[in-house]
């Protein structure tokens, strides 16, 4: 014989109520409050850019691939005026015209792992393209050094005394001497308890 | 279309609350710490969820940071419970209750 | 000149106190010496301002003015100060009280010091401490002064009657005494209030430099009532008759009289003080200390004079004491328990010739009791010394042979109290009763008969002091000794001796100052020399001289005249001189029948029932102790209980809450933490709601 399915015998509705009741109020709190627009992160980032000349040569400029590098080709009266934008193929580079002037651009995807890395370790200024972070290196070694301090208080914490031996992490001893303090609550052995008035 | 980051922020109230929940209800001492970390991760989430807003990479490391933060009072808080374990024969939270009135 | 030095009068016998506190286990005699050097330098100085004053010079003047309050509109300034007044009845106090403070010192080396008690430094440090506060009262030129040192004289009598504390009746007695006077000088306190309120000073008297300003509040009440001319602001409260509030605050300083100087209903504490040192009262519970009261109104006296009412109070009062205490010392055992009732009874007299309107014979008589009463009390002391401190005379008898020099002295001072021609007892008392007589003719109304029913109590009075006295004498020096010790007395030395016949031989012969019958048998020969020293210098002619008094307020304000009886002023003298007379020898008579002979008895049995009433003092000591604890009692024990329940109640209340509250609060902490989780998420989302709602977040 089975019986249905009942909650836990708690202390009552009143903790669950409370942090159901926490949830309505934050999401009314959310859901009426004004954020715009989210800003994201760049798609692309400038690799490359290279002055190629007058903005009236566009029609006259394409992106070529030869030979294992991208170059960008300017057809002039001349001869073709090409110029090495990166070693590789199958980059994406363009042609962009801003402000009067022509760029040959090889853009490539930004990396947020990779900006990360240089803003985690404070190399923001080896990275020319990475997402605005702030520097935090000194955070890191913080961290680091509270892990420590975890790993060496579990290690502790984990120490046993029972009559006789200590029981640690890497040790075991026997027939510790007198003057122990229990740390976790004593045992039984009645040696000290205090003598008589 | 990104998603608005509304709807994070309400992803991350409810794990913060479910998590809250288990605190206020749970009586097994691991199953309270679970609840915690249940909250730090509510907490990640709304760091994430702005990181993106304002398109700035500190959200996101910081997260990582907390992740580590979580696992050192991991750490602590399971020797902690192996000391309670040791005191009062059980791991039941509502058991201690030594510090009183 | 004189006067410059007058603070130095009191001031030598407080460093003589000074002197005997700190140093006096290391003196030779216990401190003696310094305060017999120091009461020898204030009778020198006062012999010095007494001879300047009956030159014709008075001095007030202010020490120092300790604070200066404000009077509001009415008053003005008020200043509460220390100040000198030395006339001539100032003059002539603290020539007696220098005097007999000095041989009661030299008395004191016989009874103390040669009798080998201890803690001397205490005994003379107390006693020059009570002559400088005494010295201070008499010389107090303001009413406040006055009533400082008059509870510092109280303070020294209650140090002096508990000298021998280690048994049990002296510390009591030294209690009652203290609670006693205490209880009038309550209203004494009010009564000084009430003066500093009323008239915005409590100055006897100004001198002749003063600012227009300070005034006395005497002459300020004689012009509210518009007796003398003048006009003046006073602030009577509720606008009530100038007359009666000046009756009220007469009363009121009279309580704190009537405590001092033992009169009825406040005199139950002068016989139990007889349990302190001999010398001790002589000086202070006959000559000084229970003289301040009557001295206090003679020098108020131009005060009590607007308010015959308060006057007829006073007589009345001395008239009626001086019988009341006579009849209960006809029945004593010990004798200092006689002289204590003869004490009481003899400023009876004082305050009826005060409140008869005879300003000159009451002061005479003072001078005179002072005299002889301290006398008596030393001789009484050198008996003691002689019966190994035993004082019952019935143990007594025989001593005349013995102890001639004390013999001799004792019988002049009971001559004087007796008041047997022609020692000075006779004189002073019977000017007492001729003007309580002729004032009693002459004034009309109720007034007159009040008077004359004082006079009667007085006249009355007269033949049980007579009874007693010489009974008290036949019993002590007469008749076969009836114990050993009586047989064998202790011999007193020439320390005792002395002060003796000092004052024995001032005891005879003082009554010739003031020999009023004399002066009018002779036709008005001018041999009233206290009356007209009394007159004083031209200075306070008109606020404190004797002359203002009689022939101004005593008529004017008072309403007294003088009147006669058969064969006009001399007639009325020679008769009322004679009876008293008679009267005297009459009671001496009957004492000499039935206690000169040579095996007396105790007769007492022949009163009846009247004897357990005089024995007990007429209950008037259970009465006060009833009054004690059926009214003070439930009286206090309402106060208390209001004090521990409300007043009590509320700051324990107070307590007793946050204690409650405490105990109940602090089940907060379970000691489960999961609950505490909840009490932070309930407190947070409370705040949140809050900060919500008041943002404006929704």
């Amino acid at each position: 014989m089975t019986t249905r399915p009942e909650l836990r015998d708690t202390s009552g509705l009143l903790p669950a109520v409370a942090a159901v009741g926490l949830f309505v109020v934050m999401v009314l709190a959310f859901v009426g409050s004004p954020i715009g627009p989210a800003t994201g992160f760049p798609a692309n980032a400038e690799t490359v850019n290279e002055s190629l000349g007058d903005a009236s040569l566009q029609e006259d400029a394409s992106i070529v691939e030869e030979n294992g590098s991208t170059l960008a080709v300017v057809q002039r009266e001349g001869g073709n005026e090409s110029t090495r934008l990166a070693n590789e193929t199958g980059v994406n580079a363009t042609i962009v015209a801003s402000g009067g002037q022509l760029y040959g651009v090889v853009s490539e995807p930004v990396s947020i792992t990779a900006s990360i890395g240089y803003a985690m370790f404070g190399l923001s200024d080896q990275a020319p393209d990475a997402v605005p972070a702030e520097n935090f290196l000194a955070l890191f070694e913080m961290i680091a050094v509270v892990l420590v301090a975890a790993l060496i208080g579990a290690v502790m914490l984990a120490r046993r005394e029972e009559a006789g031996t200590v029981v640690s992490l890497f040790s075991t001893t026997d027939d510790e001497s007198g003057a122990t303090v229990a740390a976790d609550g004593g045992s039984e052995s009645d040696e000290f308890d205090g003598g008589d008035a | 279309m990104a998603v608005d980051v509304t709807y994070y922020l309400v992803l991350s109230a409810g794990l913060f609350c479910i998590g809250l929940a288990g605190i206020l209800t749970r009586k097994n001492a691991l199953m309270f710490l679970m609840s915690v970390e249940l909250m730090l991760n509510a907490a990640n989430i709304n760091f994430v969820a702005f990181s993106l807003q304002w398109g700035n990479l500190t959200g996101q490391t910081f997260a990582l940071f907390t992740m580590a933060l979580a696992a050192a009072e991991v750490a602590i808080g399971i020797g902690i419970i192996l000391v309670l374990y040791r005191n009062f024969d059980d791991v039941d939270v509502t058991d201690a209750t030594s510090m009183r009135w | 000149m004189a006067f410059e030095f007058a603070p130095a009068i009191a001031a030598l016998p407080f460093v003589s106190f000074l002197v005997a506190l700190a140093f006096g286990d290391r003196m030779p005699k216990g401190g003696a010496l310094a305060g017999i050097l120091a009461t020898a330098g204030s009778l020198l100085l006062s012999l010095w301002v007494f001879l300047t004053v009956s030159g014709g010079s008075a001095y007030v003047h202010d020490i120092h003015t300790w604070t200066v309050l404000d009077g509001g509109s009415v008053l003005n300034e008020i200043t509460l100060h220390f100040g000198l007044l030395l006339d001539p009845l100032a003059a002539m106090m603290l020539l007696i009280v220098s005097l007999i403070a000095l041989l009661v010192h030299v008395f004191s080396l016989g009874y103390m010091n040669d009798e080998g008690e201890t803690g001397l430094p205490r005994y003379y440090a107390g006693l020059g401490l009570f002559t400088f506060s005494m010295l201070s009262f008499v010389m107090a030129d303001n009413l406040l002064m006055a009533f400082m040192f008059f509870e510092l004289v109280g303070l020294c009598s209650f140090l002096l009657i508990g000298f021998w504390f280690r048994e049990d009746g002296p510390p009591s007695a030294a209690k009652k005494a203290f609670l006693v006077t205490r209880f009038g000088d309550y209203f004494f306190l009010v009564g000084v209030v009430g003066i500093v309120a009323t008239f915005g000073t409590s100055r006897f008297a100004v001198g002749q430099g003063a600012a227009d300003a300070a005034q006395a509040f005497p002459v300020m009440a004689a012009k509210a009532l518009g007796v003398t001319e003048g006009t003046v602001s006073l602030a009577i409260p509720g606008g009530m008759d100038p007359q009666l509030w000046f009756t009220i605050l007469g009363l009121l300083v009279l309580g704190g009289v009537i405590g001092k100087s033992a009169q009825f209903p406040l005199h139950t504490w002068l016989p139990d003080a007889m349990e302190g040192p001999t010398p001790v009262s002589a000086l202070i519970h006959a000559a000084t200390m229970v003289a301040a009261g009557v001295y206090l109104v003679a020098r108020m006296y131009g005060f009590y004079l607007l308010s015959p009412t308060t006057l007829g109070i006073i007589a009345l009062v001395g008239g009626f004491t001086a019988l009341f205490a006579a009849t209960m010392a006809v029945v004593k055992r010990e004798i200092k328990q006689v002289l204590a009732y003869s004490t009481i009874s003899q400023y009876g007299y004082m305050m009826l010739a005060l409140g008869a309107g005879g300003y000159v014979a009451a002061t005479f008589h003072l001078m005179t009791h002072a005299f002889f009463k301290a006398l008596l009390f030393l001789g009484a002391g050198s008996v003691i010394i002689a019966m190994h401190h035993n004082e019952d005379m019935w143990d007594m008898g025989g001593l005349k042979e013995k102890m001639p020099v004390t013999y001799w002295t004792f019988l002049a001072g009971s001559l004087a109290l007796a008041g047997i021609f022609p020692f000075s007892g006779f004189w002073s008392k019977d000017e007492v009763l001729y003007e309580a007589l002729v004032h009693g003719l002459g004034t009309v109304g109720t007034q007159g008969t009040l008077l004359l029913v004082a006079y009667a109590f007085g006249l009355l009075a007269v033949v049980f002091t007579g009874f007693y006295t010489f009974r008290m004498v036949f019993l002590t020096f007469h008749g076969e000794p009836r114990t050993d010790t009586a047989k064998d007395p202790h011999g007193v030395r020439w320390n005792v001796k002395g002060p003796l016949v000092v004052l024995g031989v001032l005891a005879a012969g003082i009554g010739l100052v003031n020999m009023v019958p004399v002066k009018k048998l002779l036709g008005g020969a001018e041999i009233d020399f206290l009356h007209k020293w009394l007159g004083g210098p031209t200075a306070l002619e008109a606020q404190t001289s004797v002359h203002h008094y009689a022939d101004v307020l005593l008529h004017d304000a008072a309403g007294y005249s003088a009147g006669t009886l058969a064969g006009g002023e001399v007639g009325t003298v020679l008769i009322s001189a004679g009876v008293s007379l008679g009267l005297a020898v009459l009671g001496a008579l009957l004492a000499y029948r039935l206690y000169a002979v040579p095996e007396p008895v105790e007769h007492t049995e022949k009163l009846g029932s009247v004897k357990d009433l005089l024995y007990n003092n007429y209950y008037q000591d259970e009465f006060q102790v009833f009054l004690a604890e059926r009214v003070t009692m439930p009286l206090a024990k309402a106060a208390d209980t209001f004090d521990q329940g409300v007043i009590d109640g509320v700051v324990n209340g107070t307590s007793s809450v946050s204690l409650f509250s405490g105990r109940r609060i602090k089940r907060v902490q379970t000691g489960v933490v999961t609950n505490y989780a909840l009490l932070l998420t309930l407190g947070f989302l409370v705040l949140v709601v809050a900060m919500a709602v008041t943002g404006g977040w929704f």
